[in-house]
């Protein structure tokens, strides 16, 4: 069994009732996704559009612009593939992150999708850096030719954690909009629950009988509370609290580690685990001999 | 846009360790990560290969010859290779570690030749492609083993065991089978604002003017216009 070492401090369970919120099922159909590229401005000539569709996802295509959404949450990618990290060999974007909170905000008001207060906070603007060098490492450079700013969803001025609940928009060197991506999945009606909560250490609980089977120590450096919401590729029905726990896989001072992520019910009551049980090794057929 | 030529594919992964020599912390969502790849390849008409997983994977099947591996006949016998594993980094050499010894427990870059025979693409999923993104390291950790290779994928520093991140070798599949530049869907799927994972892709090319347009443009139909010589290197990350 995997043993975890905790070195941070677990924040407080939460004092407020707990709430849950049903989601809405997303509508995803040819009329959602022409709906939403109209109201981000993107050109729907007839004769230009082309939409296709997987299992995933619609995919609207006009031009150098797709709209992307997908069937199990109604997140969507918006981009525009002519501008989109692309490199013109001059861009360096220096923006500070206040700057380009700024700029990004002026775009989402712009396409529709800005935020009322409350509903969404700063999380992190990501650069993307262009860089060369002969493989000695003479004549390097470096620029940066995006800015991607990454706004994370509020519930009841609770953080929303997770591969969603995130608005992002890259800008380029202008402050213009090169994609937006959101997922974002619409709330339903809430119930409180009347069960209470779990604690920080039944999540680490949680996470060492889900590691039970597996060899190593893990160093936990974070646990977080919030709402939690799934990536756009998954079918999710309750927004609901969680515990986020991230630490490291290894010991902290070893030069072989990697980081893990894990989350926990933060709900009493709630009985399925967010975090699937771990799969059964798979059996594999024997590997011939060497072919030296 | 669709993509017009067939592409061979190989992948291994380790997620269990033994007691021993080889001895690592365990893992758990290698193959996730990999066969997702592996089999959104395959059903988009690429060549599935080899897929090798914990005691199965070898470090031989990425150590060139020259250095008494087997690379020619697995990593390099394959246009696009992905491994996820533990990795680590010191010294400007990059290594990958195994559960089984054959021979050895771990590959350090200094023994690798990729792209020697066929290899195109090279996708490692575990630490430590590159500690930080000075210039002088990230030329002095690949500048040797690319060698014919014409886009390394990795992450800067640490990357993520999670099954929040297990789709990753999917989606990353899904776009390059629609034509995505490979450098570009590696470091746009690869990146995660939660898990705090930091991309990179590194191009090869004979002067600066081809490793960025491979960088910048070079998708799955590029696999046959070789790269003649790396001396140089153009990458992109995101962090």
């Amino acid at each position: 069994m995997a043993e975890i070492r905790v070195a941070t401090k677990l924040p407080q369970a939460p004092r407020q009732a707990a709430k849950v919120y049903r989601l809405k099922a997303p509508s995803v159909t040819e009329r959602s996704i022409r709906e939403l590229a109209k109201g981000l401005g993107m050109s729907i000539e007839s004769r230009r559009i082309r939409l296709s569709a997987d299992e995933d996802k619609l995919v609207l295509t006009s031009g150098t612009y797709e709209l992307r959404m997908y069937r199990a949450s109604g997140g969507f990618r918006f981009v525009d593939h002519s501008r989109w990290q692309i490199d013109d060999l001059q861009t360096d974007i220096d923006i500070s992150d206040a700057t380009a909170q700024r700029m990004a905000q002026a775009s989402l008001k712009r396409l529709g999708l800005g935020t009322a207060s409350g509903e969404a906070r700063f999380l992190k603007a990501a650069r993307l850096h262009m860089g060369s060098s002969t493989t000695e490492g003479r004549e390097a450079s470096d620029r940066v030719i995006d800015v991607a700013v990454a706004f994370q969803r509020m519930v009841d001025k609770v953080p929303v954690d997770g591969p969603g609940g995130k608005l992002v928009v890259y800008l380029d060197h202008l402050g213009h909009p090169t994609c937006v991506e959101r997922v974002w999945r619409q709330l339903g009606s809430a119930r409180s629950v009347g069960a209470g909560w779990r604690t920080p250490q039944e999540a680490l609980q949680e996470m060492s009988e889900h590691l039970r089977a597996k060899r190593g120590n893990v160093v936990v450096d974070e646990v977080r509370f919030g709402y939690f919401e799934e990536g756009p590729r998954s079918a999710q029905s309750l927004l609901q609290p969680a515990y986020v726990i991230k630490g490291v896989i290894g010991d902290s001072d070893s030069r072989v580690r990697r980081k893990l992520i894990y989350v926990a019910r933060a709900l009493a009551n709630a009985k399925t685990p967010l975090t699937p049980p771990l799969a059964r090794q798979k059996k594999q057929r024997s590997r011939p001999s060497p072919t030296r | 846009m669709s993509i017009h030529v067939s592409v061979r594919v190989g992948v291994e992964w380790i997620n269990n360790f033994h007691e021993g020599n080889c001895q690592q912390n365990e893992l758990s969502y290698c193959d996730d990560q990999v066969e997702g790849f592996y089999n959104t390849m395959g059903d988009n008409d690429h060549v599935k290969v080899f897929d090798w997983g914990n005691d199965n994977a070898w470090e031989t099947d990425f150590r060139h010859p020259d250095f008494g591996g087997d690379s020619l006949n697995w990593s390099d016998n394959v246009h696009f290779c992905m491994v996820c594993d533990h990795g680590g980094n010191a010294d400007n050499i990059a290594s990958f570690y195994f559960s089984a010894m054959h021979d050895a427990c771990s590959v350090p870059t200094t023994q690798m030749r990729l792209g020697a025979k066929q290899l195109k693409w090279f996708a490692t999923l575990g630490c430590d492609a590159v500690q930080n993104t000075d210039a002088n390291h990230i030329a002095a950790v690949w500048g040797g083993p690319m060698q014919g290779v014409h886009i390394v994928c990795g992450y800067i520093g640490t990357s993520a065991d999670s099954w929040w991140t297990a789709d990753l070798g999917e989606d990353f599949a899904d776009d390059i089978c629609d034509g995505d530049s490979i450098a570009g869907a590696w470091v746009s799927d690869a990146y995660s604002f939660w898990t705090g994972d930091d991309s990179i892709a590194i191009a090869a090319g004979a002067d600066q003017n081809e490793a960025i347009r491979r960088r910048d443009h070079e998708n799955l139909d590029w696999r046959d216009s070789n790269v003649s010589q790396t001396n140089w290197l153009a990458w992109k990350y995101r962090t």
